[in-house]
């Protein structure tokens, strides 16, 4: 039996190359486990835990009555992987176009590009792309027809998307929420604290295939979802004022025009709402300017709806009654060793009442009830009016007004404040001086708010009417209004604000408008700010209109004051005001027949 | 067989005896972890799946909610009656008979109960002078 030639060093190769290959295996794993083992555990533990937070719903917005005005919808924002897209699925691709409203170019190009090559902003270089936006907010209905598509790389995450039902309804007063989720105006960034709620967040585990293994939640935070928001606004009440809008714009094409509604005795704002508006789903579509609210933003000077202002300082001073006559056809007036020329009325008025200067609303008797109340004073019942200062308007945006202190003042501001110029005021300025007279003296701030509640209902902080102060005694408050409502009346400067068995107490204005550094004859603002009913007023209306363009004067009591009168008498329908027992009994007289049903 | 090896004999038995229960434990106390945390896996799971669900259900009613409010605005209202020719006008003032005065006389402040016809005859009996 022969051997078979075996050389010596045969075993030695053999076993030289095991050891070479085990040794190669533990450098390796020496490698892995050792040299690398910080980076490469890091990298299997992100692959592995995963740190999700969930976000917080923002709470709703509803108006008065409890009709939703701003929710937070789900939506899904849709993209692919393209590392995962597989070129079997192409047939489902002209589905999920049409899904993601893309041209299929567009999309084929998104799936398939694989690569990026860094743009201006990375350094250039290579790098994979993992994710490609195809849709930003899609619906859960459609989302869930692209998952039925079964492309794979295809996936969404889901996101919060603000919504608001009205589109246009009260958009200045809501505000909007941007892309980015951050509160721009209005409500929502004045009620932010509440409404945005606190994210939760989530430590768990997850799959190869990026799922979550819920049996390895290890530490979890709920979300507290944000608290909701009731205004003090009602949604009928503002689509009441839009539609008036809607109409002056038509009839006067202004350029712009803002109407306010509140409730004198607590200030809550019932509507306020700005011509032009936007609608607050597409506030992108639309030019900044519309996003302004105008009501508190905009400066006009307040014309002859400013002589509240010197009757009330007057009475309150004691340095007219009533029944005090002035000579209206004065054009000039010693005054404290000067002369001062007085504003010109549009008619020679004669002697008149100081009831007459109100309804007739005479420049020149407003003037010297200025003089005879003096500078100091004539400040004083300004700022106490509200004039000169932020009303306190919480969404912000709101301009304080222009009143310079009485060191400040020329030689015609004496005579020219009276009447309502040498001082800029916001539509909510004007209003809440009106509101004054209507609450028997009391000047309120602006309430937009009722109450923030939480999600069952339970109120978590209420908001109640804040008085700041009195700027008037009632007395005076009371006899103003007397006199204001013969404005609204035959013989008055507002006529058409007139309502059949109500009381309107209302004070026009018609205010000039500066173009190229000089009073314009043909540019103005209208305005009628006005309530009802005069002996237990129920409502303040304002409804300022900048620049309507009309033939003939742009008078408030033709512009401002019919559009005072459409309002309120569908207020009175919807809020069930009763008719006033005197004007009742007026009405009756004047008409008879089915004003007889009035009677309660 | 000797006693002593007998005893030696019982004595292996015995080892082995407990070793196979040691062992019987063992694989059955190993078989119910995994069993045990399958079941913890598949409750987890399930626990997921419903709380998706439940998620799922509240942003349906969400989104309902928002929809019912977008057709119960009134633009939305006055184009459905448009539409459907309904020639809703609003009454005349004369049409309107106030029954009673109200409590609450703010506009700001609503009262559900005015326009609850039996509310308001109740109102109208002697016991409430109003």
């Amino acid at each position: 039996m022969s051997k078979l030639p075996i050389t010596s060093r045969r075993p030695i190769i053999v076993a030289t190359v095991i050891i070479l290959v085990f040794a190669g295996v533990l450098a390796r794993l020496y490698y892995l486990h050792v040299y690398e083992r910080a980076t490469l555990a890091a990298v299997a533990e992100s692959n592995r835990l995963a740190f999700r937070v969930v976000s917080a719903r923002r709470g709703n917005i509803f108006d008065t009555r409890g009709n939703l005005l701003a929710a937070s919808h789900t939506v899904f924002e849709v993209g692919v992987d393209p590392q995962m897209v597989d070129r079997a699925d192409t047939g489902n691709w002209p589905a999920l176009a049409a899904l993601v409203d893309m041209p299929i170019d567009q999309l084929k190009s998104r799936m398939l590009s694989r690569i990026s090559l860094g743009d201006g902003a990375k350094p250039v270089g290579i790098s994979p792309v993992r994710w490609r936006k195809l849709a930003d907010a899609m619906t859960e209905s459609d989302y869930s027809k692209v998952l039925d598509l079964k492309i794979k790389g295809v996936y969404g995450n889901r996101k919060f998307q603000r919504v608001y039902p009205g589109q246009t309804l009260a958009s200045h007063f809501i505000g909007f929420i941007n892309k980015e989720q951050i509160p721009v105006s209005g409500i929502e960034r004045y009620m932010d604290f509440y409404l945005s709620g606190q994210d939760g967040w989530r430590e768990t585990e997850r799959d190869g295939n990026r799922r979550e293994l819920a049996q390895f939640r290890s530490r979890e935070i709920e979300p507290a979802d944000g608290l909701n928001v009731e205004l003090t606004i009602d949604m009928v009440v503002q689509d009441i004022i839009e539609e008036e809008l809607r109409e002056l714009a038509k009839g006067f094409s202004p350029k712009s025009a803002s109407i306010i509604v509140s409730d004198p005795a607590t200030g809550f704002i019932l509507g306020m709402a700005n011509w032009p508006n936007f609608d607050l789903n597409r506030f992108w579509k639309y030019p900044i300017d519309r996003h302004r609210n105008r009501a508190v933003a905009d400066l006009y000077e307040p014309g002859s709806t400013f002589k509240i202002v010197v009757l009330g300082g007057a009475m309150e001073e004691s340095l007219v009654r009533p029944e005090s006559r002035f000579n209206c056809d004065l054009s000039t007036i010693e005054y404290r060793g000067r002369i001062i020329h007085l504003p010109e009325d549009h008619k020679p008025m004669g002697e008149l009442s100081l009831g007459e200067i109100v309804s007739k609303s005479s420049n020149r008797g407003a003037a010297q009830l200025g003089l005879l109340l003096g500078p100091e004073r004539l400040y004083k019942y300004a700022v106490a009016f509200g004039f000169g200062a932020r009303t306190g308007y919480g969404p912000g945006g709101e301009a304080p007004g222009i009143l310079h202190p009485v060191n400040k003042w020329d030689s015609l501001t004496i005579s020219r404040l009276p009447v309502g110029y040498s001082v800029a005021a916001t539509p909510l300025q004007v209003h809440f001086a009106m509101s004054v007279i209507a609450n028997d003296g009391v000047l309120m701030a602006p309430r937009m708010v009722r109450r923030v509640f939480d999600q069952e209902g339970q109120t978590v902080v209420p908001f109640g009417p804040e008085p700041r102060r009195r700027a008037v005694s009632a007395r005076t408050a009371r006899t103003l209004a007397f006199m204001l409502t013969r404005a609204a009346a035959p013989g008055g400067t507002a006529p058409e604000a007139q309502i059949m068995g109500f009381e309107v107490a209302g004070k026009t204005g018609t205010s000039r408008k500066i173009i190229n550094g000089k009073y314009s004859r043909y540019n103005h603002v209208a305005s009628f700010v006005g309530f009802f009913p005069a002996s237990r007023p129920r409502l303040v209306i304002t409804v300022v209109v900048d620049d309507p363009q009309t033939v003939g004067p742009a008078y408030g009591g033709r512009i401002a004051a019919p559009a005072f009168r459409n309002i309120a008498e569908q207020l009175i329908q919807y809020l069930a005001i009763r008719p006033s027992p005197r004007a009742f009994d007026e009405a009756v007289a004047m008409g008879g027949g089915d004003v007889e049903r009035l009677r309660y | 067989m000797s006693p002593a090896i007998r005893q030696q004999t019982q004595n292996l038995l015995r080892i082995l005896t407990l070793g196979m229960l040691l062992l019987l434990v063992s694989a059955a106390g190993g078989l119910s972890l995994v069993w045990m945390r399958q079941e913890i896996s598949r409750s987890a799971a399930s626990i997921m799946a419903k709380e998706n669900e439940l998620a799922g259900i509240e942003r349906t009613i969400r989104n309902i909610d928002s929809r019912i409010a977008a057709h119960h605005s009134p633009e939305a209202l006055k184009a459905f009656a448009a539409r459907m020719n309904l020639g809703l006008i609003s009454p005349k003032q004369a049409q309107i008979v106030h029954l009673f005065p109200r409590r609450s006389e703010s506009p700001a402040l609503p009262d559900p109960f005015r326009v609850n016809q039996e509310l308001a005859l109740l109102d109208t009996q002697p016991n409430h002078p109003e």
